[in-house]
C-alpha cells in the first residue's frame, strides 16, 4: 500500500514539475536548456586539442654531453611535434580560408554594410525529437545574439536563432515547421528581357523533413522544377534579400488557385562545421 | 550513478550517431528506448518513473520544441508500463519490441499532434508514415538496452541475493 502511494506520489510530483515547464515562455525554457548543453563547448574544444595532442609530442631539453643516440631521439621527438604544429595549423589555415571564402559570397550578394556577420562554431547539428529541425551554436548573449536573428552559410540562408543562453544559442533550420519567411522562385539563367517586377512572392516554410514548401504562388507565375529560389527580404527580422533557400524539386498544381512547390536546400545541415549569424547595426 | 552515465552516453549518441543512420528522415529514439528498459528493468516503482521522467527531460533539453513535453509524455509511459509490467511476460523478447513498437508509435503521434498545434500542421499520411517507421525502427533498441542494463547494472544486486537464498535454503 505504501509503495502505491509512494509511486503515485512521484507521478503527481513529476507531472506537475512536467506541466510547469510547458508553461514556462519558450525563452526562458531554451534558455535554461542551452544553459545546460554550454558545457558541450569547451569539450568539444577539448576533444580537438586532444587530437592534435595526440599528433605530437613535446620534446626533452638537450642536456650538454648527451650521447649521439639520445640527440637522435630528440630530433626525431621534436620533429614529431612540429609535425603536429604544421597539421593544426594547416587545420586552421583551411578553415579560415573557408570562412574567408563564406564571407566574400555572402558579401557578394549582401552588399548592405549595416549587415555584420559573426562566426559560430556548431555544437550540436542535429535535434533530438526527430520531428524539428534545430542545431545549437557556440554563441550566446553574451556575444550579443538575439532571437530572430538570421543565420546564413556562405550566401545560403540556414535558418533563424530560436534560443538564446549567455554562451550557446538554438538555430531553427530553414526546414523547421515553424519556420516562414518571404521568397521568390528565380530562372538559373534569366533571360535578358526579365525584369525583377515580374517576380512573384511567396512564403517558404518547413516542412519538418529535408525539404520546405513554397507556398502561395499564384498559377499565373511561370515556375519550372531545377529553379532556384530565394529570400524576398524581410526589414521586420532582418532577413537580407537574394539569400539562396533552395531548388525547386517538384510542383503540385493542386492547392487552388496556387501551386504547391517543394523546394530542397542546396546545403546539407548535418554536415556544417560553422555558420554566420547576421547582425543588424 | 550508472544509470545517470548511460543516459548521458544515449544522448550523446541519440544527437550524433542516430541522425546518420537515419532512413527516410526517421531515425531510431534511442533515448525512448532506453526509459521503456527503465521502466520494465528497475523493480523500485518510484525510481522507474523517475528516470523515464529523466530520460524525457534529456530529450527536451536536445530539441528545439516545447521544454517538458517529451518528460510528460515518458513520464506518462513510464507509470502505464510500470503499472502494465507485472500482467506482462517482460522477459519475451517478442513482448518487448511489441511494447515498444505501440509505445513508440503512440509517443511520436502525441509529439506530431503537438507541433501541429503549436508551430505548422504537416501533411497527416507522412505523420503517421514517419512515426511508423521511428516505431519499427526503436523497437530493436528495448531488447538490447534491457540486455545492456541486466548485464552491467542490475548484476551486483543479483549476486549480493543469490548467497542470501542459498544460506536458507542451507539453514532450512
Amino acid at each position: 500500500m505504501f509503495k502505491m502511494e509512494r509511486e503515485t506520489l512521484t507521478f503527481v510530483l513529476l507531472l506537475t514539475v512536467s506541466l510547469l515547464l510547458l508553461a514556462t515562455p519558450k525563452p526562458a525554457a531554451q534558455y535554461a536548456s542551452l544553459s545546460l548543453l554550454s558545457p558541450a563547448v569547451p569539450l568539444k574544444e577539448f576533444a580537438s586539442d586532444l587530437w592534435f595532442a595526440s599528433k605530437s609530442i613535446v620534446g626533452v631539453e638537450v642536456q650538454e654531453g648527451t650521447p649521439t643516440g639520445s640527440v637522435w631521439e630528440e630530433l626525431k621527438r621534436e620533429n614529431d611535434f612540429l609535425r603536429g604544429q604544421v597539421i593544426k595549423l594547416t587545420s586552421e589555415n583551411i578553415e579560415l580560408k573557408e570562412q574567408l571564402h563564406s564571407l566574400s559570397q555572402f558579401r557578394d550578394t549582401v552588399s548592405d554594410r549595416r549587415y555584420i556577420t559573426l562566426f559560430a562554431d556548431v555544437v550540436l547539428s542535429s535535434d533530438t525529437s526527430g520531428w524539428r529541425r534545430s542545431v545549437v551554436v557556440s554563441r550566446g548573449s553574451s556575444d550579443g545574439i538575439e532571437i530572430g536573428m538570421p543565420v546564413v552559410w556562405e550566401n545560403h540562408l540556414v535558418g533563424r536563432i530560436s534560443g538564446v543562453s549567455n554562451y550557446t544559442s538554438r538555430v531553427s533550420l530553414l526546414t523547421d515547421a515553424g519556420f516562414k519567411t518571404g521568397a521568390v522562385p528565380l530562372q538559373r539563367y534569366p533571360p535578358e528581357q526579365s525584369t525583377f517586377a515580374k517576380r512573384d512572392i511567396g512564403i517558404i516554410e518547413g516542412n519538418s523533413d529535408a525539404s520546405c514548401s513554397l507556398n502561395w504562388i499564384t498559377r499565373e507565375t511561370k515556375v519550372s522544377e531545377g529553379w532556384l529560389v530565394v529570400t524576398a527580404g524581410d526589414e521586420l527580422v532582418g532577413i537580407p534579400k537574394n539569400l539562396i533557400v533552395g531548388r525547386i524539386d517538384r510542383i503540385n498544381p493542386d492547392k487552388g488557385p496556387y501551386y504547391s512547390i517543394a523546394v530542397t536546400p542546396l546545403v546539407k545541415f548535418e554536415n556544417l562545421e560553422y555558420l554566420m549569424i547576421l547582425k543588424r547595426q | 550513478m550508472k544509470l545517470i552515465l548511460i543516459s548521458a552516453i544515449v544522448f550523446v549518441l541519440q544527437c550524433t550517431l542516430m541522425p546518420r543512420i537515419a532512413l527516410a528522415d526517421a531515425q531510431p529514439d534511442i533515448l525512448f528506448a532506453l526509459a521503456l528498459s527503465y521502466a520494465l528493468c528497475i523493480e523500485r516503482p518510484a525510481l522507474a518513473i523517475a528516470s523515464c521522467w529523466t530520460v524525457g527531460l534529456l530529450k527536451d533539453i536536445g530539441s528545439g520544441g516545447l521544454m517538458g513535453i517529451f518528460a510528460l509524455i515518458f513520464l506518462i509511459v513510464g507509470y502505464a508500463v510500470n503499472r502494465l509490467k507485472v500482467n506482462l511476460f517482460k522477459e519475451s523478447l517478442l513482448v518487448q519490441l511489441a511494447l515498444t513498437f505501440g509505445m513508440a508509435l503512440l509517443c511520436q503521434l502525441i509529439y506530431a499532434g503537438v507541433t501541429a498545434m503549436t508551430v505548422s500542421m504537416p501533411p497527416f499520411a507522412g505523420v503517421v508514415g514517419k512515426s511508423f517507421a521511428i516505431a519499427c525502427y526503436t523497437a530493436p533498441a528495448t531488447p538490447l538496452f534491457i540486455l545492456l542494463l541486466m548485464k552491467t547494472v542490475f548484476t551486483e544486486r543479483t549476486l549480493t541475493e543469490t548467497p542470501i537464498v542459498l544460506g536458507r535454503r542451507k539453514i532450512g
